[in-house]
């Protein structure tokens, strides 16, 4: 109380006491008694000075007017203006509850001597008035205070505890063992105040002091009333009998031998066995590393036990989850607000999460009265900032984080050290705001460390782990210090508070548990005097156990989640809004990849021709890596961008598991979100590249292929930054994953030259093939080459060409090569005795031919329906292409006959084995279909090579010039050379039994002989894929969203989490095993001392 | 509610800036030019047949790149790049018709470079041929890699002459095998008219009878080519070429090329080596005016040829 209002209140009595005859004896008393109980001795005189001066000066100064004015029993207006000032004062600065406390005081104080006259009564009246006290609550004080028969008193505000029946029904009741006289306990409503009164003549003690007869106490939060027969009686006990018609739902916590062992063997705790009902503040204390954050994991559900059981109301929580589903609550040490959002809107999406059914009015109505409630109104537009940037104090931040539970008002709460960090006015602020919520039926458990006296006084039970997970203590708080004192021998064992002061000392517990043996030097030794399992033997013989009996009802349930769409929308606008409002992080996002783009594309647009200021497209060499620099870029970004999403949120997502809210919703939202910048993104930096380069005609290619390959980079960090738990890490594996993506992208280093071990001659490496870099990089150096204005018109000629040339050119003569290997082989070694390795030649030749030869059949089949189907040239249309071989055109020919001349037939290939093989008969045969095969071929090619030509000169003559503007234009000579490969000097390879084409891949259809098979050749201009052709750059882009939505799942799942944490356990309980160990020995933690 | 709105305003700025990049992205798209397609039909493929022995007999005869440059080496003339067809311009060459000419220029050109022994412009010259022989898909003859070696390493000049030599005829041969004997044809007359360019141009330089006998000489082999070349005479762009060099052939009325018998006359050299001279020799009689027409007309028509 300050100076000021202890002054204001003496002048208060003092006006109240001179009324009608003036001071008492009794009633100057009592003020001295109110006075010793706030202050120390010489204050409580120098206050005493001030009450007697201004009740004499009133007599005085009553005296000398008395003559000349009538003495009436009216209070003096001179007194009630005084009086109304007083209170002013007095509103000022003291809350609701201190006032209602005043009020109290001053009818007390009336009542020492029964001296109710009117005039005093009119005093305090005015008093109550000028406090805005409801004019129902001064009546029930007015009585409480005053009336001494319990019989009178009947009203719903007040408990009567005697060992007596009842008369009347309005007031509540606790039977008593035999006791003289009555408590009674009044419930100030709006203030949540309780008063205590005893009319009887026994030893009533209140928190270990006595209760004198007919004085008012205060009957705080954690009080306990000790009555000379039977059971004390607990705040809660009483706050129960009120909240009666609060619609308490009766809840029972029954907690079975439970034990927790870790994956390595090691117990976390150990055979928990306590049960307790609705209304209760556990506490849960603890040296660090006896197991308090694994017991409350298990209490809660988070982790399931390894054995024994949690039943609520008769339902095991860790078997029966969706009974249960909303009645716990769960708030973790670490905050759980999102810093870009104000105070109003974290509430806010977090009560829209809750609630389905209330409209987002009510929602704003309830958020705002929980903010007032929590004092944080005036605050609800600050933006809540983080640690480096504090808008709002570390006390706001964590009543707010309460306050997302408390929004909801589960049954069970559970918290995790609220006070820490936070200073002793805001601790006990936290735990009032608990306090209260246990008022109001609530079961909550909070994990506290080194709490205050006061603090530690407000639990209703405590339950007190010792290393080892032992279970040393559960029961009443105070009885606590007790129970261990007197196993420690200590003076006055019994006393569990200072008797003057009512203080506790809870930290003496820990000192008396883990204290340690003396040796004969006087020095400590790390042997514990009374180890962990000796303390739980004491507590387990030595305590009476309190039985609490087991709810059949459901437990309430207050949650009313959303459904998966609403969810998706609620989450996507919390997220967008707390991007939006972080202005650098929108900027940064939409300048850098232009930025980017810019600076790239600048740097290498580059002019061949020294003499020339011209920019021509076709002559930049550069286009390649750009490409291939634009796909790095991607990566980059879309792997930054989205790499500390997820970790950030991951102690709001802990929470939200909790509320059983969809993680698919929230993951949605998010890559919702980070599509939308990638879109973006993509855009902006194809848009300034592109232009700058000059690559016409292909934007929408380029930022397909950037926006996905962006999205696939934000999926990935999306994994990782579900699966880490530091920035740190996070950034450290960027650069693994993507020096990968960079050099398996096909642009680096050739395929067909990696090592052996990986490396695969006639395909992309299966590891390439998992990197979305290179699916990107071909699919649109493949677009960029076929699709590009100029090359789109000569395409088809083009491939027709080289494929044909390739056959005749280079595949036949390889083929009629291994005919004639055979015969040689065979000649050179006529009549002498290596008849096996000559064998084991013709049979590499045989395996050769009948790989290659049934390929070349079906090669041919195609080519021609290929042909016939008008394929060749876009837009030439009705084109009569003759292909003139044995006197008759193959296109115009029926299938029979074209298979008749040009297909080996199915006989002479299986009879391509060391057996049946001939020289002079299938040797013959063979060469005979290579000639055909040759030339078919070659009047393929000339007839393509001649078609092109017309087509070319028909071009030049209606715009001279038109090629090779074109050409500049549109096409790029260096990307041309590298999608045709010129620079291989094998163009065809030999390994085993296949021939491999190695020049010009851009025109090699894939192989088709694997149905299900997508691996291909690098630059290949189509995939083949169940059955179908699909155009490379759609197929890649597919391919690329498969691997993002495929890298969904395991961030669905957390998979990568789970896998790390797998690998993580490994070594922590090993270092764990070492400390418990330790520990036996040392027998606590040295940072207790 | 004041942050709500605000935040609002951002988004759609945001969309603004998003439509408006898509808007100006999509208007740059696809760019100006329209494509032309080819006509509705196309005449059938004809395959022109050339008598084999007709075009072995004419490549017999002809003077390879090498030899056009090694007159000129005699006459000390001092280089000049001015005289090859730029690089630049083979790199436009679009048909196959001109890619081929160009690939019977250029391999003159290296002749000529050969003789000067410029690495760099060897190496230059060496490139764009690759890349000509590579459109016409005969590059499997051209060893780059080996010539670009040889170019750049001195001593190894006659060497790099040889091959180049040989992969010139190679080429050559598989054009006609493959059915492009009009191909082939147009690199002879590369050849050809590229060597005569350069005679008449280093003949104006610097007058000299051996060279002015050459270009004069080369009447009947411009009358073999033309047999050839005008196979193709149903083409457009043979057409052209074949009118010109009808025109050339024209000039050459009035130039005589006799057969004159004598006998062999042995002499001997500073060594004591005896040298055996044939006697019978070719004698051209000319005009100067001719010559100077005919000069004239070449270095018209290379020019043409060019830059088609």
């Amino acid at each position: 109380m300050s100076e000021e209002i202890l002054k204001a209140l003496m002048q208060l009595f003092a006006i109240i006491a001179k009324q009608d005859e003036g001071v008492a004896e009794q009633e100057e008393k009592f003020v001295k008694t109110f006075l010793a109980s706030q202050l120390s001795k010489t204050q409580v005189e120098e206050y005493m000075d001030l009450f007697i001066k201004h009740s004499e000066r009133e007599e005085k100064k009553r005296k000398k007017k008395e003559g000349k004015e009538d003495p009436s029993g009216q209070v003096k207006m001179v007194d009630s203006v005084r009086v109304m000032g007083i209170c002013r004062k007095i509103n000022r600065t003291l809350d609701h509850k201190q006032k209602v406390i005043v009020l109290a005081r001053l009818f007390e104080m009336i009542n020492v001597e029964k001296k109710l006259s009117e005039q005093r009564m009119e005093i305090i009246s005015v008093v109550a008035d000028a406090f805005n006290l409801s004019s129902q609550e001064y009546s029930e004080i007015e009585t409480f205070v005053i009336e001494d028969d319990y019989n009178k008193v009947d009203s719903e505000a007040v408990l009567i505890i005697n060992d007596k029946e009842l008369p009347h029904t309005k007031s509540q009741h606790i039977l008593s063992e035999s006791l003289h006289g009555s408590v009674l306990i009044l419930q100030i409503k709006s203030a949540d105040l309780y008063f205590l009164k005893y009319t009887g003549r026994q030893d009533v003690f209140l928190n270990s002091t006595n209760v004198y007869n007919n004085r008012i106490y205060l009957f705080a939060p954690g009080s306990i009333i000790k009555l000379p027969k039977g059971k004390p009686i607990h705040y809660s006990d009483v706050v129960a009998r009120f909240m009666k018609d609060l619609e308490i739902s009766n809840l029972s916590f029954i907690v079975n031998k439970l034990q927790y062992r870790f994956k390595t063997g090691d117990i976390g705790v150990r055979d928990i066995s306590f049960s307790v009902d609705h209304g209760k503040l556990v506490g849960i204390m603890g040296a660090s590393g006896s197991g308090k954050t694994t017991l409350v994991n298990n209490l809660s559900g988070i982790t399931t036990p390894s054995s024994g059981e949690v039943r609520i109301n008769g339902i095991n929580l860790h078997h029966n989850n969706g009974e249960l589903e909303g009645v716990i609550g769960y708030i973790p040490q670490d905050d759980l607000l999102i810093e870009e959002l104000t105070v109003f809107q974290n509430l806010y999406y977090n009560a829209k999460l809750c609630f389905k059914d209330k409209n987002d009015e009510e929602i704003t109505v309830l958020v705002n009265k929980t903010l007032k409630d929590l004092g944080l109104y005036e605050k609800k537009d600050l933006k809540v900032g983080n640690a480096m940037n504090k808008t709002i104090s570390g006390g706001q931040r964590k009543r707010l984080n309460i306050a997302l539970e408390l929004i909801r008002e589960p049954s069970i709460l559970f918290v995790d050290e609220p006070t820490s960090g936070l200073s002793s006015r805001d601790s006990e602020n936290v735990m009032e705001l608990l306090s209260e919520l246990t008022q109001k039926g609530k079961l909550i458990f909070v994990v506290i460390h080194q709490p205050s006296s006061d603090i530690y006084k407000m639990f209703d039970r405590m339950l007190i782990l010792d290393q080892g997970g032992y279970m040393v203590w559960y029961g009443n708080p105070v009885d606590a210090i007790v129970h261990f004192k007197t196993i420690d021998n200590q003076i006055n064992a019994d006393v569990g508070e200072c008797r003057l002061c009512g203080n506790v000392t809870p930290e003496l517990i820990f000192d008396i548990i883990e204290a340690e043996v003396v040796d004969e030097f006087g020095q400590y030794t790390e042997q514990r005097k009374i180890l962990p399992y000796e303390w739980e033997r004491h507590y387990l013989e030595g305590v009476p156990k309190e039985e609490v009996e087991e709810v059949e009802d459901e437990p309430p349930a207050n949650l009313n989640i959303p459904n998966w769409f609403k969810q998706f929308s609620i989450f996507l606008t919390r997220d967008v809004l707390s991007k939006i409002s972080n202005t650098q992080y929108i900027v940064l996002n939409l300048l850098e990849a232009p930025l980017l783009g810019f600076i790239l594309a600048f740097l290498i647009r580059y002019i061949a021709d020294p003499t020339s200021n011209v920019y021509i497209f076709f002559d930049n060499e550069n286009i390649p890596p750009y490409i291939f620099m634009s796909i790095v870029v991607a990566l980059f970004l879309g792997l930054t961008v989205s790499a500390e999403e997820i970790f950030r949120d991951r102690k709001i997502l802990k929470r939200e598991k909790f509320l059983h809210l969809s993680r698919s919703s929230y993951l949605s939202a998010k890559i919702v979100i980070l599509t939308v910048i990638s879109a973006i993104q993509a855009l902006l930096f194809v848009v300034i590249g592109n232009t700058i380069l000059g690559i016409q005609g292909m934007y929408f290619a380029y930022w397909l292929t950037l926006f996905s390959v962006f999205v696939f980079a934000n999926f990935m960090g999306l994994n990782i930054s579900s699966a880490f738990n530091s920035a740190v890490t996070i950034y450290i594996l960027i650069p693994l994953l993507l020096i990968p993506q960079m050099a398996l992208g096909g642009a680096m280093f050739s395929f067909s030259k990696l090592n052996r071990v990986i490396g695969s001659v006639d395909k992309v490496p299966i590891i390439a093939d998992l990197m979305a870099s290179r699916w990107a990089y071909e699919g649109l150096m493949v677009h960029q080459f076929i699709e590009n204005k100029f090359e789109k018109q000569y395409f088809d000629y083009d491939q027709v060409k080289s494929n044909s040339n390739f056959a005749q050119d280079k595949l036949i003569p390889k083929l009629s090569e291994s005919i004639e290997a055979i015969e040689i082989v065979t000649e050179e070694n006529k009549g002498k005795n290596n008849k096996d390795s000559v064998n084991k030649v013709i049979e590499g030749e045989l395996a050769l031919l009948r790989y290659q030869l049934p390929k070349g059949n079906r090669e041919i089949l195609k080519l021609v329906d290929k042909l016939r189907k008008h394929r060749l040239g876009k837009g030439v249309k009705k084109i009569k292409f003759d292909v003139f071989y044995n006197n008759f055109d193959v296109l115009a020919a029926d299938n029979k006959t074209v298979k008749d001349s040009l297909i080996i037939p199915d006989e002479l290939l299986n009879s391509l084995n060391i057996k049946d093989y001939n020289i002079e008969e299938q040797g013959y045969a063979l060469m005979d279909y290579l000639y055909k095969w040759k030339d078919f071929y070659l009047a393929v090619y000339s007839s393509a090579n001649e078609l092109r030509e017309n087509l070319i000169a028909y071009q030049d003559e209606k715009i001279p010039g038109y090629y090779i503007k074109f050409r500049n234009k549109y096409h790029n000579e260096h990307l041309d050379d590298i999608v045709r490969n010129i620079y291989e000097k094998n163009k065809i390879l030999r390994f085993n039994e296949k021939l491999i084409r190695q020049e010009e891949p851009v025109y090699m259809e894939p192989d088709d002989s694997n149905f299900i098979g997508f691996r291909s050749h690098f630059y290949a201009p189509h995939k083949y894929f169940l059955g179908n052709t699909y155009d490379t750059f759609w197929f890649n882009i597919f391919v690329i969203w498969a691997m993002s939505l495929l890298l969904y799942i395991p961030l669905y799942y957390d998979h990568l989490r789970k896998i790390i944490e797998f690998f993580g356990d490994l070594k922590f309980n090993k270092k764990g095993e070492n400390k418990e160990k330790k520990q036996k020995f040392k027998g606590g933690d040295k940072s207790k001392k | 509610m004041i942050a709500f709105s605000k935040n609002l305003i951002m988004i759609k700025k945001l969309i603004f800036i998003f439509i408006s990049v898509i808007f100006f992205a999509s208007c740059g798209d696809g760019g100006d030019d329209d494509t032309i397609v080819g006509p509705d039909s196309q005449d059938d493929v004809r395959e022109v047949q050339i008598d084999p022995e007709k075009i072995n007999g004419l490549i017999e005869s002809f003077p390879s790149p090498i030899e056009m440059a090694a007159t000129i080496e005699d006459l000390r003339v001092p280089y000049s790049k001015k005289y090859l067809v730029p690089t630049e311009v083979a790199a436009d060459f679009d048909s196959n018709f001109e890619k081929a000419l160009g690939l019977g220029m250029l391999s003159a050109d290296l002749g000529y470079l050969n003789v000067y022994a410029r690495k760099n412009a060897i190496v230059e010259y060496l490139t764009s041929i690759k890349r000509l022989a590579d459109a016409l898909d005969v590059d499997q003859f051209f060893e780059f890699q080996t010539l670009k070696r040889l170019a750049t390493n001195s001593n190894n000049l006659d060497s790099l002459m040889f091959l180049s030599v040989s992969s010139y005829h190679d080429m050559d041969e598989h054009l006609r095998k493959t059915r492009r004997s009009n191909l082939s044809a147009l690199m002879i007359t590369g050849v050809w008219t590229e060597g005569q360019y350069l005679a008449c141009r280093v003949n104006k330089f610097k007058s000299d009878k051996s060279t002015e006998e050459i270009i004069a000489g080369q009447k009947d082999i411009l009358k073999e080519l033309l047999s050839v070349l005008e196979f193709f005479d149903d083409k457009p762009k043979f057409k052209k070429m074949n009118d010109q060099f009808r025109e050339l052939l024209k000039l050459y009325d009035n130039v005589e090329i006799k057969l004159v018998e004598g006998e062999d006359k042995i002499s001997y050299g500073l060594d004591s080596i005896p040298v055996i001279e044939p006697g019978e020799h070719t004698e051209i009689i000319y005009t100067q005016e001719d010559l100077d027409k005919i000069q004239n007309k070449v270095i018209q028509i290379r020019n043409n040829l060019i830059s088609l």
